[in-house]
């Protein structure tokens, strides 16, 4: 048990060195994202208390936030630097596709709201 | 080298050389631009062979919401309540339908109109299929581009162009779901695997537009929504996870889920259908992944990352078997569809839902029709697979499993070859393609080496190669044979795919064609016929009973309510109907009493030899109707597990509802030389029951060719007993005599007569036939007595029914007949043929006719007491003409009246009046 422990905080230690020299472009997307999970979690937690109807309205909150999630994870991926496979890929354009999606992605919920 | 090369060139050789890229290019548009009118044309045969109309069963519905869609607008058509099927039950046709293809009819109509062309939208309806057809050309030269090269690609376009598996579903006319869908299918696959390919969001939201478009069209969609989460699990399995994949498949999930979700028929199904939980599953799962692949990034150290693993995994597999077992328990989750289940398991529909398994075109696929709607694609297939082994890439993996799952489906339901079709199109194209270059480039580099030997500049590239063309000493040769086998091959592909296009698949099934013994054509256009008939000669609120095949053509065409329909979504409805086909007239009328029915429509082949009649549906229909109602079983209507309708048949089938419409009046027919009357030409038997009797429906129509026959429901019979009706008679020709009532017709009595003579359609309008088929049910009652009491009162003035002056002057006097001659020995022959006795009536003029005398003088007091209560209306009057055989014009006036007496409502018949 001790030894999980330990494992654990040195993990954890480990991380966060590591996470520290992420540039902060890529830490302003990751807290982005991390916002948007929590909010996707709250309204699951509220669905689970208070119950899920009006369904839809339910579903575009959470979708509205896994959408945004998945979609900054999918611009992190594209505008960090180490990644070899984006490398021909501007951030510009990166961040052009995001907004396009994120446009649809909206545009869409509205509709879905109810 | 090359460039060296290049650059030792002439001047005028440098510019051919930019020119010979342009020829490619040139040569390559024109070709697609070939294919592509290629793709349209060949599916016209249908409209030279036929006319511009829309075919079989399912289209007809199509055509009229789409119909409805142009003429109502979008709003209405998405929240349109039909009440004209599923009687009475109704239908949301907004919330249950894929509106894809309406839509897209709709606004390509309202695009032409608004090019100031004025198409009918039938037309547009018509060739919607075609165009779409041309179009996935366009995505097939595209994707195969993006899997192969582009000479895959056009030739990808090619095949898929003329390919009977697609062809079979959109040719012009079928205008059904699929032949959008495939385009959209396509569309969605090539969208994603070039998302995949190069990682970008706006290719993964394209594709999910793909993907939305998809979903409002077909209900295939659930083939792309399993396929691509099963597409990155191999991906992942096999160690070829990127964050392009990541990117491509997340992105796509998510808005194409949501996309998804607009359409009101698939609602919540992305989140609640077990159908639908694979995708769900990968996209956690993707997260995982990503996560893990990240924070191993960010470790750099192996030892760590695995304890991290081992903790992270055993947290997510619990959190996701708990989510999947709590949703599946607590119903939140549906489980999977029959439809699901049987195509995984191909006898699953066989022995649960026979609903799925009556359809043929869910039947599994026989090797035959394999081979007859893929010809030579069947054996490139596998090439083409080995081709895609052989440069394995995300794009390749994706092409092979699509064909992999896609031909395991269209093994198991034969619609799905359309499915599978374009997957074999692309790999057959690989192999085609592959093959083809291969041989062009040996034939063309030993020309060249031996060029290149004697310009003396021999790359070293080259003479490797005229080694290796050294070392087998046939290679041009062969390589030359085995490309003209290739082109004799495709070739041949294109001849039979013309043929199968031309014979098979372009027949519109509404119309039939058959070969007449000179070799013409004969044509039976009996459907059409039988459902204008309905349009023009049914009351418009009547309710038909028919097998479901044939409901949404007659809602369509004929405009009148039907029971059942092909979109079976209630399946106890469709089994009432099975149950009421199968069985006993007097049962069955009961049910037919209880749903409204008006008239009953079924299809039968015996006289034309038509083999997709009713009677060879009847056993679906009996297993239908005995899966909800255990009083329908199928060994009763089987003779030793043998189906037949000859003697030998059970009592049951002979005497069954279905049996008795479809050969009512058959035995009096010959169908065939040399053979027996009532010689079925589908069963290839005499039948067993020649002669039938119908008590509560009667013939209403039949069309030339018998293929449609129509039987109108009689209404209830008069509830009080035969005594009770007879004394109505008796009691309204006292009334009218007695009373001297007036009989003045009213203003409305005309459009009164016409809407009678709908009821009553294939009368003639000269006959009382009410009165006579009171008569006819006579069997010598009191009222026998009573009128032939009146008869030999003969010679006796009628009474005059007075008429108020100043009304229509054809009516200035009448003198009333009671009908008695029917039962007088001396005209209808000693026997009391009513029929018979109408016919002679008719011829005899008037001063011969039997005059009756008032029936007054024998009425009983009960008739008088009866008479106090009985109130009479007139609702309508036919009449003839004739010369009297004093010299004198007569004019007979029957009227038409029906009235209450003691609280029966009596529902109408006919007293003449002799002017």
């Amino acid at each position: 048990m001790p030894k999980a422990t330990s494992d654990a905080k040195l993990l954890i230690q480990s991380l966060g060195k590591a996470y520290a020299a992420t540039p902060t472009n890529l830490k302003i997307i990751d807290l982005y994202v991390v916002f948007a999970v929590a909010t996707a979690l709250i309204q699951v937690v509220y669905m689970g208390i208070v119950g899920s109807f009006p369904f839809n309205s339910f579903l575009s909150g959470v979708l509205s936030c896994i959408g945004t999630a998945v979609l900054a994870v999918c611009l992190r991926i594209q505008v960090n630097k180490d990644n070899k496979e984006f490398k021909d890929l501007p951030p510009e354009r990166a961040f052009a596709d995001f907004v396009l999606c994120n446009l649809v992605l909206h545009l869409v919920i509205m509709n879905f709201l109810g | 080298m090359a460039a060296t090369a290049l650059d030792s060139l002439p001047a005028p050789l440098r510019s051919l050389r930019l020119k010979t890229k342009q020829q490619e290019l040139l040569l390559r548009v024109s070709a697609l631009a070939l294919i592509y009118v290629l793709a349209f044309v060949v599916r016209l045969f249908s409209v030279l062979r036929y006319e511009s109309m829309i075919h079989e069963f399912d289209p007809y519905f199509n055509y009229r919401t789409t119909l409805f869609l142009s003429e109502h607008g979008f709003s209405e058509f998405w929240n349109w309540f039909d009440s004209e099927s599923w009687y009475p039950l109704g239908r949301v046709v907004g919330g249950t339908l894929f509106p894809g293809l309406m839509v897209t009819a709709a606004l390509l109509h309202r695009l032409l109109r608004a090019l100031s062309l004025a198409v009918h939208i039938r037309e547009v309806c018509v060739l919607t299929a075609p165009f779409f057809a041309a179009n996935t050309t366009l995505v097939a030269y595209a994707f195969g581009r993006e899997i192969w090269d582009s000479g895959a690609g056009l030739v990808a376009a090619a095949l898929i162009a003329v390919c009977p598996g697609y062809i079979s579903r959109s040719v012009a006319g079928s205008y059904d779901n699929e032949g959008v869908a495939i385009f959209a299918l396509l569309l969605t696959f090539y969208l994603f695997v070039r998302a995949v390919n190069t990682g970008s969001l706006a290719w993964a939201l394209a594709s999910a537009f793909g993907y939305f478009y998809m979903v409002s069209a077909w209900g295939g969609y659930v083939f792309i929504i399993n396929l691509l989460p099963l597409y990155v699990l191999v991906l992942l399995v096999t160690g070829r996870y990127s964050q392009r994949l990541y990117v491509a498949y997340n992105s796509m999930y998510v808005l194409g889920m949501l996309l998804a979700m607009q359409i009101r028929f698939v609602g919540f199904q992305h989140v609640q259908s077990g159908e639908h939980m694979a995708a769900m599953g990968v996209f956690f799962l993707l997260q995982v992944f990503f996560f893990l692949d990240w924070v191993k990034y960010l470790l750099n150290d192996a030892k760590l990352f695995k304890s991290f693993l081992r903790i992270t995994l055993t947290c997510v597999i619990t959190v996701g078997t708990l989510a999947l077992g709590i949703g599946t328990a607590s119903g939140y989750i549906s489980p999977w569809t029959g439809r699901f289940y049987s195509l995984l398991d191909p006898t699953y529909a066989k022995d649960h839902i026979p609903i799925i398994a009556s359809v043929s075109e869910h039947q599994p696929t026989a090797w035959s029709s394999f081979m007859f709607d893929f010809h030579i694609l069947l054996f490139l297939f596998p090439a083409g697979l080995y081709f895609c082994f052989k440069r394995l890439s995300d794009a390749t993996i994706f092409i092979v499993m699509y064909g992999l799952t896609s031909m395991y489906f269209a093994g198991v339901m034969v619609r799905l070859i359309l499915v599978a079709a374009p997957a074999v199109c692309l790999i057959s194209a690989i192999a085609a393609s592959a093959t083809i270059k291969n041989l062009t480039t040996l034939i063309r580099t030993k020309s060249k080496s031996s060029q290149t030997v004697s310009g003396k500049s021999t790359g070293s590239k080259a003479a490797a190669k005229g080694a290796v063309d050294q070392s087998l000493p046939f290679q041009q040769n062969v390589a030359i044979a085995l490309l003209l086998g290739a082109f004799y091959l495709l070739s041949r592909y294109a001849v039979h795919c013309t043929w199968v296009t031309s014979e098979a698949y372009s027949s519109p099934s509404i119309v039939l064609a058959a070969r007449g013994h000179n070799g013409g054509r004969v044509i039976f256009d009996d459907y059409r016929e039988a459902y204008y008939w309905l349009r023009q000669n049914t009351p418009s609120d009547a309710k038909i009973m028919s097998w479901w095949d044939y409901g949404y053509q007659i809602t369509a065409m004929g405009n009148r309510t039907v029971i059942v329909d092909n979109n079976t979504w209630n399946n106890t409805h469709i089994a009432t109907v099975g149950r009421a086909m199968s069985s006993y007239e007097d049962e069955a009328y009961e049910i037919m009493q209880s749903l409204d029915v008006n008239y009953v429509l079924v299809v039968f082949g015996g006289v034309t030899g038509y083999s997709s009649d009713d009677i060879n549906k009847f056993l679906w229909m009996v297993r239908i109707g005995g899966g909800v109602f255990p009083v329908i079983k199928e060994p009763d209507y089987l003779v030793n597990g043998e189906y037949r309708v000859d003697k030998g048949a059970a009592p049951k089938m002979l005497n069954c509802l279905m049996y008795k419409l479809c050969y009512y009046r058959f035995g009096e027919l010959t169908t065939e030389y040399g053979k027996p009357p009532g010689y079925d030409r589908v069963r290839g038997v005499e039948i067993g029951n020649k002669d039938i009797k119908l008590e509560y429906l009667e013939e209403a129509f039949t069309t030339s060719n018998w293929i449609v026959r129509i039987y109108k429901v009689k209404p209830p019979k008069n509830r009080c007993d035969q005594r009770h009706s007879e004394l109505a008679i008796a009691t309204t020709e006292y009334f009218l005599i007695a009373e001297h009532v007036h009989l003045a017709p009213r203003e409305k009595l005309n459009e009164a007569g016409n809407r009678c003579a709908d009821d009553e359609p294939c009368h003639g309008g000269e006959d009382d036939l009410e009165l006579e088929a009171v008569h006819e049910t006579q069997s010598g009652g009191a009222t026998d007595v009573l009128l032939d009491a009146a008869a030999a009162d003969s010679g006796h003035l009628l009474p005059v029914v007075t008429h108020e002056p100043g009304r229509d002057d054809r009516h200035q006097q009448r003198r009333r007949q009671v009908d008695a001659a029917q039962c007088h020995p001396d005209i209808a022959g000693g026997g009391c043929s009513p029929r018979l006795a109408a016919g002679r009536r008719s011829a005899l003029p008037p001063s011969s006719r039997r005059r009756t005398a008032a029936a007054a003088a024998v009425a009983p007091p009960a008739l008088r007491r009866a008479a106090a209560s009985w109130s009479l209306s007139v609702t309508g009057s036919a009449g003839m003409e004739g010369e009297g055989g004093g010299g004198g014009r007569w004019r007979e006036a029957s009227t038409v009246v029906a009235g209450v007496l003691n609280g029966c409502q009596y529902h109408q018949f006919e007293i003449d009046l002799i002017v």
